[in-house]
């Protein structure tokens, strides 16, 4: 009997090391708009009816091969004399996403309904919409109620309450909009929740539980991106609500996309991405995201999401070939994905924002700036941005530029 | 272009055809004894409806409207919008053709009861070290002539708007757009206040009826002559 019990808790402690395994790295991705060039989408961006939007064309460093490279921003220019508030009017759209498959039957993920995994149980709606980065604060260093961290040891928000992506954005062209106006916002308003399934019977995982499958709380349903994003793309198409002037983004509770399967474990899994499709004369621009405690994040992935899709909205805005930083390890890119560079759990620097807001602490992912893509002080036009406190990104980690990657890396402190 | 300048045109546009009364351009500021300050359609920041009433000071009530599919908004230098000392001053108010979501809105018409003589300083959106081409169309009632005006390398604001060139309170409207704009979209620029002449300003600047009567009877077959070439001055800078 004292033998059976030994070898039940062999047996035990031998499932628990198979099954709870710790996560695989969260990672956000972008996929491109299909089968168009970038004057195609710089065309499509500027028709009217579409979100704000205007051209860049810069020269990069020489050390970056001082090649030329145009794109498209979301916002006004900050190089033009006009220093405005633009809005963007983003619409959060919960997603009830329920995932059938052999070994669960199935599951529910619902981001409108308590989440016990985080600190007080917010629904997964309630702790976007309330976090700072469509709630503002002064980024003074301050400390306390509705303030938050400087950038680079300035206070960009110069006694202007900011949500994040502004804050990040007039850092990011800080020698253009220093002592103005210029601002970029969300509007947000929260459409009714959606309901998506997706059928995996046969598949013998596609629903993973917390303690079970893996260390941490909660439930993660994993889906093929391609069927998420075609069921996304059917979704959006049938909503009256959105058009090409708005920026839907979809919300999920604990919902990842594999690339490609449904594998918690291999080739998983994106936490979100930003991409695109026509609507007639228009890019209809859209980014889903997760809010996945398990992941460790609460806002750091629609953190990452929003501002790419601000510098990249058209999901092919050239840069020289950087890499080997954040989530790029090991890879060389060659697009403005200001995100991907800081993304944490890489091994590579990264320093997140803490903000305390409405009795919780949101962590906000750190995020590159323009100039850390094409040297310093590039030519043309804007004319040679420099970012707040001459850094590189928005929370002290580049101090100078990328390396062109091959080896990538980013070079010394200028 | 001076005021003496333009003075000269007007005297030469009487001498010549005083028969047809007509529109001239002017190009600098001038004694003004009306003038519609933007302040009054909000603070900085604030939308301005697609169409819109304002008044002047003392008492001019003028309408307003822009082409495009919004409005503008007021926006006060320096922080919104670069000041230039002696045109675009430190604290004016503004309004830009722009809107919130990211739209131009130009061209921008000014509407009034007939003045002598209107007029104001306008800038375009230029990127830094890029020029523009500013134009106004002035109304006489159902008659119009257009002029235009380059800005230097600077893009820095030009003063433009029309008189009546028999001095009398003909002027009833102004629309003002751009033809070119450095780096910017010529739906998208600022102008600051609007300056109005709606009774003679100052001492004998402005001929009697009388006079110009005289005047024009002695030039008749000149102004004939001058008619058949073109009823109006036009003058592109």
């Amino acid at each position: 009997m004292k033998l059976k019990f030994v070898s039940l808790c062999c047996f035990m402690g031998l499932a628990a090391t198979v099954f709870a395994q710790s996560l695989p790295k969260g990672y956000t991705t972008v996929l491109p708009v299909k089968g168009l060039t970038h004057d195609a989408l710089t065309t499509a961006l500027t028709t009217p009816g579409s979100l704000p939007m205007w051209n860049y064309s810069v020269t990069a460093n020489a050390t970056l091969g001082g090649g030329t490279y145009t794109g498209t921003l979301m916002g006004r220019n900050p190089s033009l004399k006009a220093k405005s508030i633009t809005n963007i009017n983003l619409y959060v759209i919960p997603l009830k996403v329920t995932i059938k498959d052999t070994a669960h039957g199935s599951q529910l993920y619902d981001p409108t309904v308590a989440d016990t995994c985080f600190t007080g149980s917010p629904t997964d709606v309630n702790l976007v919409t309330n976090s700072p980065m469509f709630q503002t604060n002064l980024y003074d260093g301050a400390g306390g109620a509705g303030h938050a961290p400087k950038m680079n040891g300035i206070d960009v928000t110069q006694g202007v309450p900011s949500q994040y992506i502004d804050a990040y954005v007039r850092a990011n062209w800080w020698s253009l909009v220093q002592n103005t106006n210029y601002h970029l916002n969300f509007v947000v308003t929260v459409l009714a929740a959606q309901t998506l399934s997706f059928n995996y019977t046969g598949v013998s995982q596609a629903n993973y539980i917390g303690g079970t499958d893996y260390v941490g709380c909660g439930h993660i349903g994993v889906v093929d991106i391609n069927d998420f994003d075609n069921a996304v793309q059917t979704l959006l198409q049938g909503l009256g609500s959105v058009s090409p002037g708005v920026f839907p983004m979809l919300l999920t509770n604990s919902v990842v996309e594999g690339i490609p399967g449904t594998d918690l474990f291999g080739s998983c899994c994106a936490l979100g991405y930003h991409s695109g499709y026509f609507v007639g004369p228009n890019l209809q621009v859209y980014s889903p995201f997760a809010v996945s405690q398990p992941f460790g994040g609460d806002v750091s992935t629609i953190s990452h999401e929003v501002a790419e899709a601000v510098m990249d909205p058209t999901t092919i805005n050239a840069t020289p070939l950087w890499g080997n930083e954040g989530q790029t390890l090991g890879t060389c890119q060659n697009n403005l994905e200001v995100g991907d560079p800081l993304s944490p759990g890489f091994g590579t620097p990264t320093n997140e924002f803490a903000i305390a807001q409405g009795g919780f602490t949101y962590h906000l992912q750190e995020l590159a700036f323009f100039n850390w893509f094409f040297g310093a002080s590039p030519s043309g036009f804007p004319a040679s941005p420099t970012g707040a406190g001459g850094g590189f990104s928005d929370n002290g980690t580049f101090l100078g530029y990328a390396l062109i990657c091959p080896a990538g890396g980013t070079g010394p402190p200028q | 272009m001076s005021s003496s300048t333009r003075v000269l045109i007007a005297g030469c546009f009487l001498a010549c055809a005083p028969a047809f009364a007509s529109i001239i351009v002017v190009t600098a500021p001038f004694a003004s004894n009306d003038s519609v300050n933007w302040s009054q359609l909000g603070a900085d920041q604030t939308a301005i409806p697609q169409s819109f009433s304002a008044t002047g000071v003392p008492a001019w009530a003028i309408t307003g409207g822009f082409a495009g599919a919004n409005g503008g908004t007021v926006l006060v230098t320096p922080g919104s919008w670069p000041a230039t000392p002696g045109s675009f001053n430190s604290g004016d108010s503004l309004i830009w053709t722009g809107d919130v979501l990211g739209g131009n809105n130009g061209p921008l018409t000014l509407s009034f009861p007939g003045v002598i003589e209107a007029g104001l300083w306008i800038q375009g959106d230029t990127a830094p070290g890029q020029a523009f081409t500013a134009q106004v169309q002035v109304f006489e009632g159902g008659v119009s002539s257009t002029f235009t005006l380059a800005s230097d390398s600077n893009g820095d604001p030009v003063f433009l708007g029309g008189m009546d060139s028999g001095s009398a309170a003909n002027i009833t409207g102004l629309i003002y757009s751009q033809t070119a704009c450095g780096g910017c979209d010529v739906n998208d620029f600022a102008v600051d206040t609007l300056f109005l002449e709606t009774a003679p300003v100052g001492g004998g600047g402005t001929p009697e009826p009388s006079s110009l009567l005289l005047l024009g009877s002695g030039l008749l077959t000149l102004g004939w002559k001058f008619r058949r070439h073109s009823l109006k001055v036009r003058r592109v800078l």
